[in-house]
């Protein structure tokens, strides 16, 4: 080998590996990572213990990969290689129909369904006698986008809690639509949900008008980068959140065991937090209760749910003075009589597909 | 500690190459063995010890073989008791449990098993020490006076967890003196980075599309066919991506490591195949087990009892389990076979029809290797022959092979000498100067890439 071309070769490989490794010494820590919505690991510190047990060897590779200079880059990399030159469908089972964003999620995994069906049955037996109690599963965005993409046996999931949930199950596959989800996030279009909420109100027999012509206002939080947007790690146009606005929605209020006092059900300064969907009745909570001293009716309703819920529930306080929101994987079904107070009211189990299919996240 | 980590990549190799570099020529060894320790024990932190009993132990014994080589019989009782010491670390760690699981299924006990972690690379740097004594005691290499010498040989980081075996005559001289030149450095480097993205970008997706195989929800014949494929791809990728990486950083360091493998998918027989693949084991086998023997200068019955042997320590050598030695019988039936009985005909054989005949043996015999024991392995055979009562085809089958089509296409390019060739017959063409060096960036690029992204990332050879 000619010595300037074994120069070139050593001098690139060398300056590369040289290069980086200074960069990741020299540059600042990063404690979160917005893209990917995480706390990113920081530098482990050094005992016999830890590196004994292999701890710090673990952290430490951790710590480097989240802490690589460029990493939002270095993963763009990645996606472009796997979709463009590999023409592979999906990147760590993320992929992309059009301008949508989704994960694969599959395969239907039936413990799972069981349990949580078995867990809505212990509820409805141990609290909810008397009470008017329906069940609506919310399909998953992969219902309407996986296409050829393998993703859950929808059929046979609903097949399988119509078999077990002691309760009448409310169809909202036919409200829905692909455009009723965000592009980038896994969530739906709160906006575009007034048909799924008639459906469930009718299911209670609510008189109420939820047409979009009643007046709801429309209101915009941009942009909204969603789940899917940092997963994905291509470039993905962000998202536009709409809240709706009406005269019982900005009178209510909620509180809850972790909210500190009285809020209103968007809580707006959650938008610039790790997710902006945390708008929608302050994101994760176990348990909400919201009064709406401008509902048309005195009907109270509980609703157990997880995220999905979150956006919806807002929607219900024209016909609910008071909806109490129950999310179950933050509080145990054994301690619900501590903070929930049952006296026959409309009961409604909402939850979507995904969290079914992990059904042991209920407590 | 992977050579495919960030860990490795961007710290500890700038650091060791930094050190070596900078330590004058009489401390190189020692930052060498110093640094190989430091890669070890991230890795495996308490079997470090393990490693340095082993060097001390085979240390020791050479040494006294020597002194004694004038008596035969002690300087023989010396090599059985240095062979008893490496073979029983070797037993215990490794095939305890087995022989545990086996007693207690054969006999129907419930003797507790030991769960004894297996030390990595355990298999690697006992076989490397042993042939270092065995080659003491038969005179053909001079007992290492200098520990720390020797300790640089078994604990060397390039080649300590998942080979090439290198033997003690292969380094011997460099151990004691070498030169670095800047020729050697650019080709160690060239080899080692071509070596990570066989690793990092073909063996890890093969492994990714094997995952998914494993986590099938609609299992298929053809899915196990391409499952079969992609693991095939994945081992050979996989560890001769394994060894280039140890080759070429064993180069930037002065050594000159054997080579591992030869484009063994190109084989128009099994006794070709094993002459490409995994070469250092095997010629390991030829030279310490099946040569002192008789090798096949005896009858016919012994040489098949030879050939029975060689075959099936190599299957066990792979693992721990039935399959593996069902995997290393079934080898050495194919090559007794082929020696014997069909050997002349397979040769007439149109060269297609060859290639055919090893790939399908060699794709299933992995098939085997990978398999959650012997049940896994029929289960898995069953559902390539269709006989599991599954569907030719699934969508989720479709799905993968469209999505891993390009990848798998690749990969076969790769696995076949014309692109080496290619670049070969490029190698001195003046564009290389500058394209060589941008090729290297490329694939630096698309492995930190695959890296940093937390991609599929495991070795498949640490296990042994």
């Amino acid at each position: 080998m000619k010595k300037t071309k074994a120069a070139a070769l050593a001098g690139t490989v060398l300056l590369y590996l040289f290069g980086l490794a200074v960069l990741i010494w020299i540059l600042p820590d990063r404690a979160v990572s917005r893209a990917e919505r995480r706390r990113l690991e920081q530098r482990p510190s050094f005992s016999a213990g830890s590196f004994l047990s292999g701890a710090f060897a673990k952290h430490l590779e951790t710590y480097f990969l989240d802490q690589f200079p460029g990493r939002d880059g270095w993963r763009a990399v990645q996606a472009r290689l796997r979709f463009d030159l590999l023409r592979q469908r999906d990147s760590n089972g993320v992929y992309r129909r059009g301008d949508a964003v989704s994960r694969l999620e599959y395969p239907l995994a039936e413990k799972q369904v069981a349990h949580a069906a078995g867990k809505i049955n212990w509820v409805m037996e141990t609290y909810l006698a008397g009470s008017n109690v329906r069940f609506a599963v919310i399909p998953d965005k992969n219902y309407f986008m996986a296409g050829d993409a393998p993703h859950l046996d929808y059929g046979r999931m609903f097949a399988l809690l119509d078999e077990t949930v002691a309760a009448p199950r409310v169809d909202l596959s036919g409200c829905l639509q692909l455009e009723d989800y965000y592009r980038t996030d896994s969530h739906w279009r709160q906006e575009r949900l007034l048909p799924v909420a008639q459906a469930l109100a009718d299911s209670f027999d609510l008189e109420v008008d939820l047409s979009p012509e009643t007046g709801f206002a429309r209101e915009e939080l941009a942009p909204f980068y969603g789940v899917y947007c940092g997963q994905a790690a291509v470039d993905v146009e962000p998202d536009v959140l709409s809240y709706l606005r009406s005269g019982a929605i900005d009178v209510a209020r909620m509180t809850g065991p972790e909210l500190e006092g009285e809020q209103p059900v968007y809580t707006l300064d959650r938008f610039g937090g790790m997710d902006g969907y945390d708008v929608f009745c302050a994101g994760p909570q176990s348990v909400l209760t919201i009064e709406s001293p401008l509902a048309k009716t005195d009907r109270e309703l509980i609703l157990f749910r997880d995220s999905f819920g979150s956006s919806l529930a807002p929607l219900l306080l024209e016909g609910y003075r008071r909806v109490t929101l129950v999310d179950l994987r933050y509080v145990a079904s054994g301690l619900l009589d501590q903070f929930v107070d049952f006296h026959g009211q409309d009961v409604l189990f909402l939850y979507s597909t995904s969290l079914l299919n992990s059904g042991m996240l209920l407590k | 500690m992977l050579f495919s980590s960030v860990t490795f990549l961007y710290a500890f190799l700038p650091l060791t190459l930094l050190c070596y570099f900078l330590a004058p020529k009489g401390l190189r060894n020692a930052v060498l063995l110093v640094a190989s320790l430091v890669f070890y024990a991230f890795g495996e932190p308490r079997y470090v010890v393990l490693l340095l009993i082993s060097s001390v132990c085979d240390f020791i014994w050479s040494l006294l073989i020597e002194k004694f080589r004038d008596r035969p019989r002690l300087a023989k009782g010396l090599l059985l008791g240095s062979l008893a010491v490496n073979l029983g670390l070797l037993g215990f760690f490794k095939y305890a449990d087995f022989l545990l699981r086996s007693v207690n299924a054969l006999l129907g006990t419930h003797i507790p098993l030991l769960g004894v972690p297996l030390p990595i690379g355990i298999s690697f740097y006992t076989f490397q020490t042993m042939s270092y004594t065995i080659d003491v005691y038969r005179g053909r290499a001079r007992a290492q006076k200098n520990f720390a010498t020797f300790a640089t040989f078994v604990c060397l980081f390039p080649q300590l967890i998942a080979g090439p075996i290198v033997r003690y005559t292969d380094v011997a001289g460099e151990l004691e003196a070498r030169r670095t030149r800047l020729e050697d450095v650019a080709l160690g480097l060239r080899r080692f980075v071509v070596g990570l993205g066989k690793k990092v970008l073909l063996a890890n997706g093969m492994g990714e599309l094997c995952a998914a195989f494993r986590s099938s929800a609609e299992p298929s014949t053809l899915f196990y066919w391409i499952y079969a494929v992609a693991f095939l791809f994945q081992i050979y990728f996989d560890f001769s991506g394994y060894s280039d990486m140890a080759i070429g950083l064993g180069r930037v360091f002065g050594f000159h490591f054997p080579e591992n493998f030869d484009y063994p998918y190109v084989s128009r027989s099994i006794t070709e195949f094993w002459r490409r693949w995994h070469m250092t084991m095997g010629g390991w086998f030829r030279d310490y087990v099946y040569i002192p023997l008789g090798g096949n200068r005896v009858s016919k019955a012994k040489w098949l009892r030879n050939l029975a042997a060689v075959w099936l320590l190599t299957g066990l050598w792979h693992g721990a389990d039935w399959n593996f030695v069902l995997w290393g019988v079934g080898f050495g039936i194919i090559l007794a076979l082929e020696k014997t009985v069909y050997g002349t005909f397979l040769e007439r054989l149109p060269v297609v029809l060859r290639h055919v005949y090893v790939l399908l043996l060699v794709v299933v015999s992995f098939v085997v290797f990978n398999a959650d024991g012997l049940s896994g392995a029929a289960s898995d055979l069953a559902g390539m022959a269709g006989l599991s009562g599954l569907p030719a085809c699934t969508g989720e089958t479709l799905y993968f092979l469209k999505s891993y089509a390009v990848l798998l296409l690749v990969c076969a390019f790769a696995a076949l000498p014309l692109g080496g060739r290619l670049c070969r017959r490029m190698e001195n063409a003046g564009a290389m100067t500058v394209l060589e060096p941008l090729a290297m960036v490329g694939l630096l690029t698309a492995v930190t890439a695959s890296l940093v992204d937390g991609s599929f990332n495991p070795f498949l050879y640490f296990r042994f």
